[in-house]
């Protein structure tokens, strides 16, 4: 399998802390890629820099083999790098047809348009339409986001990232705050939705990451402790001392 | 329709003075709708809008002056150098937001405000500019009050259309998702800079519209209108009529406009009863009196729909 992503030896201080030492891995394609770690330990910073909301302090960003360290967010995302965030980034005064609106009418070009391009809005649309549809959200579209319970909300803010149709997903937490049964309706949104997909995902239930996952990196004090299978990473010892402890053996 | 309707009543039957006051509200409120687009929609409060419509106003009445007053003419005119400073204007402040967005389109409307002010041999300056000749459309001289306010009337029902189909446009909806939030709207790959530049241009050619026809209501145009204090007029007219509603403009200005008119009369000190209503307004109707009488029609087919 090649890889979508290489991050080769990233490094990025606040002042005086080191957010991130060196890290070094790859996302390959397809591939569901679990990164955990405690509070603190670098992960949002690490997707900050992937989508270039962030600049690195050293190292850089190969994407699809090409280096991206001079992109703009904007233009990683038109190359089909996506992120969601921590909290849910959804707008609250839009309808839920709308928000997925926001992102499916961007994919087609034509998120700036004023008048004209009737059949790349109705297929933008469309699109729409199918995304809700597939689902299983019990909802027309109708609805005022702030109206959805918080439940709803996260799937509504998945499926808005998923109307860009990425190629790379970054997930930051996607699960926080849902019970079991939702986490695991939302993670089957993503499988199912195109297996070509690679997906990072940042958990802190590691009962999902290590059931969801093809491979997981652990990051601890802004350095990877370690990256592999599930089988891999439960047996590093480094990984057990710094994050899993006791749950590995659980 | 309803909006039609009056304009065809007041055309019939207010007197030539009433003709030519409503004419100002319309176009007065016009410019404020167009502001309504950078703060109803996109968050942006400009204190700098002043400096697009009166700029226009200017470029208008000295092309009049110079070339005559050829209707098309006279509005290409001043929805070009509307769009113009909207352009320099929007180049400056699309990376700024809140309190450094009301600074920078402050001082860059004051910079309108000095070169209008100064350069005398062609504004004026203080004195401003009269003896402007009357708008003409074909063989039709606009010079009289009913045929200026008509066009008034068709100047703010076209804006207002205008208006509502760019918000309804994707370009509209993804302004309002920079305002909601701008960092997902990055994340989805919009440009921020780009979304607001373009409502400044859109914004500057509406204000740049109304303003091309203002001097020629009164055929006087003076430095009053590129003032920083317009601009702060032009939003407290948006909060008395409604922010984010655009109709309301039309309404802001016909309060703020008919209280300078009628209490003037009696008291030098009207700007209080502004300042009262603009206090009233903003505790008893925080979304304007458009949103007041939304309120009321809603609350209004309720009841109707519980008798049937």
């Amino acid at each position: 399998m090649s890889a979508v992503l290489e991050v080769s030896g990233v490094s990025k201080r606040f002042g005086a802390f080191r957010a991130l030492t060196d890290v070094t891995f790859d996302v390959r394609e397809g591939e569901t890629l679990g990164l955990i770690g405690p509070n603190g330990a670098g992960k949002t910073t690490l997707f900050n820099i992937i989508t270039g909301f962030l600049r690195p302090d050293a190292g850089g960003l190969h994407y699809g083999g090409e280096a991206i360290d001079h992109l703009s967010p904007e233009r990683r995302v038109s190359r089909g790098m996506v992120r969601t965030f921590q909290k849910s980034m959804v707008f609250p005064e839009l309808t839920v047809r709308e928000n997925i609106a926001m992102a499916a009418r961007q994919r087609a070009g034509v998120g700036l348009r004023w008048g004209g391009a009737q059949r790349r809005l109705g297929a933008a649309e469309a699109r729409v339409h199918q995304l809700i549809g597939d689902s299983g959200l019990r909802r027309s579209g109708g609805e005022r986001m702030s109206d959805l319970s918080y439940g709803e909300q996260r799937i509504v803010d998945l499926l808005i990232s998923l109307a860009l149709e990425p190629r790379l997903l970054l997930l930051d937490e996607p699960t926080a705050g849902l019970a079991q049964e939702e986490a695991e309706r939302l993670l089957q949104i993503v499988r199912h939705h195109d297996a070509r997909t690679s997906v990072v995902l940042i958990a802190h239930d590691i009962d999902i990451v290590f059931g969801a996952c093809d491979r997981i990196a652990v990051l601890n004090l802004g350095q990877v402790l370690c990256c592999g299978t599930p089988e891999v990473v439960r047996a590093d010892a480094s990984v057990r001392a710094a994050y899993l402890g006791a749950l590995a053996d659980s | 329709m309803v909006a039609v309707a009056g304009l065809s009543a007041a055309a019939l039957l207010a007197g030539e003075f009433h003709l030519r006051f409503l004419a100002e509200i319309l176009i007065i409120g016009t410019a404020v709708m167009s502001l309504d687009l950078l703060v109803g929609f996109g968050g942006l409060v400009s204190l700098g809008h002043a400096a697009l419509f009166g700029a226009a106003a200017y470029a208008a009445a000295v092309a009049a002056q110079h070339l005559g007053g050829n209707l098309l003419f006279i509005l290409g005119t001043g929805i070009a150098m509307g769009a113009a400073v909207a352009a320099l204007m929007g180049a400056v402040i699309v990376r700024t937001s809140s309190l450094f967005l009301l600074i920078l389109t402050l001082l860059l409307g004051q910079i309108v405000w000095e070169i209008v002010f100064h350069w005398r041999d062609v504004t004026g300056g203080a004195d401003g500019l009269r003896g402007l000749p009357p708008l003409s459309f074909g063989p039709w001289v606009l010079s009289s009050a009913r045929p200026l306010f008509l066009l008034a009337g068709l100047l703010a029902l076209a804006a207002l259309w205008l208006a509502h189909s760019f918000v309804d446009a994707p370009l509209g909806r993804a302004l309002i998702g920079s305002r909601e939030q701008p960092i997902r709207m990055s994340a989805l790959g919009y440009s921020i800079p780009r979304i607001r530049f373009l409502t400044m241009l859109v914004a500057g050619a509406i204000a740049g519209a109304a303003g091309a026809l203002y001097p020629f209501v009164n055929l006087y145009i003076g430095p009053q209108s590129v003032h920083w204090t317009l601009s702060a007029t032009m939003i407290i007219m948006l909060v008395i009529g409604g922010v984010g509603s655009l109709w309301g403009a039309f309404l802001g200005s016909a309060v703020y406009l008919a209280i300078q008119t009628y209490i003037s009369a009696y008291t030098d000190r009207w700007q209080l009863f502004v300042g009262l209503i603009f206090v009233l307004t903003v505790l008893l109707l925080p979304n304007g009196l458009a949103g007041g009488l939304r309120r009321l029609a809603s609350r209004m087919r309720r009841r109707r729909a519980q008798q049937a």
